[in-house]
């Protein structure tokens, strides 16, 4: 039952945290300089006919209104219209969201499935060549901007040896590049949490016990080592989702893959209120649900954390 | 209690079973990648279309040339579709920006016009040379007093949904261009349309206001589209623009963010469409574009990464084409700022800049220097300059102005607008510091750029400023009546140079209203010689429009007004 409070605690906080960045984002938009509808009408545009899309889009009303309008429409999930392309927000977000999904559930696939044991093998194999290797790996990957590595896989993969398309996604093996790619800035951290918790735990004297007491190497690494390193690692995870979305803005426009990141950053660049609204409301809700289910993977990992405190 | 005891169990088992917390956990997780795969899943058919088609060229493309494995699989799997009169091929073009809607009336940049005008024909267009000529239209008339356009339409045209091209249809396509309940961003052009009048089945009558010369080059931008069809369609035109037009290729699919796809009209009026299709990829970094290019995942891209086009020409199997587009790129002065106001301190300006240096060096050669206030291909076209590079003189012009240790100015421009703009203002500003001007370079996004260049006279801060300026409809007029006459201060028009001259506003209204194209051309080269000496702006060059594509094809021509004619490209 406390698990079930705690949800209820949790997804209010999730609510609030929706809804203040909705707010803050109205108000953020609207403090920097630029005019939709100028933008829309390019600058040799007369004055009637920036008015009227401006009348077209309800930006003419006292900003106060607009945001009452806003959130009202909010609580039946409507996000308006989009100025530049007239169509429902929400429809614009559902055509775009999807990929974006799709290309950082395969990157984080990547990083996990390649950060962890490679994170994991490094510390077992601590100070010999392997673990310089993937140390100096480590910082690569973190050093490394996105957009080069991405040009890079381009010209190697797709332009020298033919072998993958270097754009687009109408291609199912399209997403390799780009998801390596994201993959990269994410796994590095995994990678360096890994070995770093591996080592720390490596020298638990519950560890020392396991292979005292003549266990077999595998099950201690397996059982009682990754187990217990694994906390840190996702609470790693949880933080790098943010820089999975970051990455993904930069990832989609290298790559063309026609996500949601490249709709914000058009949008912004359009001042098109409602998209940018709409899209930063949705990127932080699942944002804010992400960080839920990350959180709750912890007490599914480690049974000493317990949800919503004694019972 | 529960909890306490079920984490006994655990422990005691050391094995690890789910508890409540645990599930509702996974059951978030699940339902989201549920959700996105839903989501994605419900995108994959329109997808696949093109999926089916691109595996063939990766498959193959490591034996054969891509471009000609293309051709060959596209050809039988078309013949069945379409008409056989077609070659089959499938024309794959790489483009910078997506489509805000496909609504024709609701087009606002030129990379979207250019396919909006495969789908839908306007009854004149500009052509290469800048003359412009009847599509739809047979030919016209225009009344006396300059007001009243008479138009006859070719007879015979259907649109692609079956409707006949008449004169219901052109005045269907105006009224709604101005109806106030449509978005028409470039509604601007066509508010001196008073009414229109369908005479008979091929004959219309555009009533204007007063005289507007430039109004044949206005219709130039209104494609006209099926009256049945667009009502049917009514808001999914944005989306779906099925069987609206009289061109040559008919709307197929959007997949917002990465391609339009069209396909041959079989019954175009004008001989059978060359490809059977055509892709156009929405990819926005040009690095990535040249990357398809050369992979052969596109035959052809728009604007390439200029600093690579020197390695792109030395290819085989690559060829690089491009022309002196209409946009001039120019730096605006405020003439009602401080020492800006002195004529001689803004021709010493124009003499500081080495304009040669900085298209081959900064612009890898893509421009050429600006030698009048009209491009090269537009009516009235003189060439008066360019101001030739004399820091002398520019010194002993600024002293004679009485600024001979110069003075400080700031000078604005946006990032990533135009080509290399931010690097043009900076080398911009160390000629003007070569004479003695301290020059302050600020740089600004799009949209808080546009925001400052607008702003009244009263509330400028405006002194110098980079700008490209390239009117959708290439004619004399766009070029400088909103620019230079005094009735046109921001945020009226587009004088944000504050520039005022009662000869050069004579000439600018003779210009908007005189018919004769003789007579007028006389005009706009009165009017150079007037502009080109007040100097409002530091002329600069003509910015370069370029394309690349692969070498099987062939017959790739450029408009100056940044298009291409797809139409005319042939493949193998």
């Amino acid at each position: 039952m406390a698990a079930i409070g705690f949800f209820g605690k949790r997804l209010i906080g999730v609510a609030v945290v929706v809804i203040s960045v909705s707010i803050f984002m109205f108000v953020l938009l609207r403090s920097i300089p630029g005019d939709p509808a100028r933008l829309l009408a390019g600058f040799d545009a007369p004055p009637e006919v920036v008015e009227q899309i401006k009348e077209r889009y309800g930006l003419n009303d006292p900003l106060p209104v607009q945001l009452i309008k806003y959130l009202e429409n909010l609580f039946t999930l409507n996000l308006g219209t989009s100025v530049r392309t007239d169509s429902p927000v929400i429809v614009e977000i559902l055509h775009r969201l999807p990929y974006t999904l799709y290309l950082s559930a395969a990157a984080l696939f990547i990083a996990v499935a390649i950060g962890v044991p490679l994170g994991a093998y490094a510390a077992l194999k601590k100070d010999s060549p392997i673990d310089y290797f993937v140390t100096a790996l480590i910082s690569v990957g973190t050093a490394m901007p996105t957009f080069w590595l991405g040009l890079m896989l381009i010209l190697l993969f797709s332009v020298q040896l033919k072998l993958l398309p270097a754009g687009g996604a109408g291609n199912p093996s399209s997403i390799i590049l780009p998801a390596i790619t994201l993959s990269l800035p994410v796994m590095a951290p995994i990678a360096k949490t890994t070995r770093f918790t591996f080592l720390e735990v490596l020298k638990e004297d519950f560890v020392k016990l396991a292979v005292a007491k003549g266990l077999r190497r595998k099950t201690v690494i397996f059982k009682h080592v990754m187990k217990n390193a694994m906390v840190p690692v996702v609470t790693v995870l949880g933080l790098q989702l943010g820089n999975l979305m970051k990455g993904a803005v930069i990832t989609e426009t290298v790559f063309a893959w026609p996500g949601i990141g490249r709709l914000v950053v058009d949008s912004i660049f359009a001042r098109d209120y409602p998209m940018v609204q709409g899209a930063i409301f949705v990127l932080a809700l699942i944002y804010a649900l992400i960080n839920l289910a990350v959180d709750s993977l912890y007490a599914a990992i480690d049974p000493r954390i317990r949800l919503g405190g004694a019972s | 209690m529960k909890t306490s005891k079920r984490k006994s169990t655990y422990n005691q088992t050391g094995f690890r079973s789910l508890s409540t917390t645990s599930v509702l956990a996974l059951v978030v997780l699940v339902a989201i990648v549920i959700a996105a795969a839903l989501l994605f899943a419900k995108e994959s058919p329109v997808t696949q279309t093109t999926s089916t088609q691109q595996t063939t060229i990766q498959t193959t493309s490591t034996t054969k040339p891509p471009s000609s494995t293309t051709s060959q699989k596209t050809t039988s799997m078309q013949q069945t579709t379409t008409q056989q009169a077609t070659s089959g091929k499938t024309l794959r073009v790489g483009i910078g920006v997506d489509a805000d809607t496909l609504d024709p009336a609701g087009q606002t940049t030129t990379t979207i016009s250019n396919i909006i005008r495969l789908i839908a024909e306007p009854l004149f267009i500009t052509s290469p040379n800048g003359t412009i000529v009847p599509v739809l239209a047979d030919s016209y008339n225009v009344s006396s007093n300059g007001t009243v356009y008479t138009i006859k339409l070719k007879k015979g045209i259907k649109f692609q949904d079956g409707e006949p091209l008449n004169s219901e249809a052109v005045k269907f396509t105006l009224e709604r261009i101005l109806d106030p309940n449509v978005k028409v961003p470039s509604r601007g052009n066509f508010l001196l349309i008073d009414h229109v009048e369908a005479v008979d089945e091929y004959t219309v009558n555009i009533y204007l206001k007063k005289p507007f010369a430039p109004f044949l080059g206005v219709l130039t931008s209104a494609y006209i589209i099926a009256p049945n069809a667009t009502k049917q369609l009514g808001d999914k035109i944005a989306n779906n623009p099925a069987g609206i037009g009289t061109g040559p290729y008919m709307f197929k699919e959007w997949v917002k963010g990465d391609h339009i796809t069209l396909v041959a009209n079989p019954n175009y009026w004008n001989g059978t469409p060359y490809f059977s299709q055509m892709i156009f990829k929405v990819v926005p970094d040009a690095s990535t574009r040249e990357a398809m290019l050369l992979s052969g995942d596109l035959d052809l891209i728009i604007q390439p990464p200029p600093s690579d086009l020197a390695s792109l020409s030395s290819r085989g199997d690559v060829k690089v084409s491009w022309t002196i587009s209409t946009r001039e790129m120019y730096i605006g002065i405020n003439t009602q700022y401080g020492p800006l106001n002195d004529t001689r301190v803004r021709q010493a300006l124009n003499y500081a800049i080495d304009k040669d240096s900085l298209i081959k060096y900064v612009l890898f050669g893509l421009g050429s220097p600006e030698d009048s206030i009209l491009p090269p291909f537009v009516l009235g076209h003189i060439a008066v300059g360019p101001y030739q590079y004399d820091p002398q003189k520019a010194k002993q012009l600024l002293a004679q102005a009485g600024y001979p240790n110069g003075f400080s100015v700031t000078l604005i421009t946006p990032n990533g607008r135009y080509l290399f703009d931010t690097q043009v203002a900076e080398t911009i500003a160390q000629y003007l510091r070569d004479i003695g001007i301290q020059v302050n370079v600020r740089t600004y996004d799009w949209p808080t750029y546009v925001s400052t260049i607008l702003a009244p006279l009263n509330k400028t801060e405006l002194q110098l400023f980079l700008l490209g300026w390239s009117p959708s409809v290439p004619d004399p007029y766009f070029y400088t009546f909103q620019l230079f006459h005094s009735s046109q201060f921001t945020p009226n028009g587009f004088n944000n140079f504050f520039y005022n001259n009662t000869e050069a506003d004579k000439l600018l209204e003779l210009g908007a209203t005189t018919t004769d194209p003789q007579l007028r051309a006389q005009i706009y080269q009165n009017l150079t010689k007037i502009v080109w000496n007040d100097a409002p702006m530091i002329f600069l060059y003509y910015q370069g429009f370029v394309v690349a594509y692969r070498s099987t094809l062939s017959n790739v021509v450029l408009f100056p007004y940044e298009m291409v004619d797809f139409a005319s490209i042939r493949m193998g």
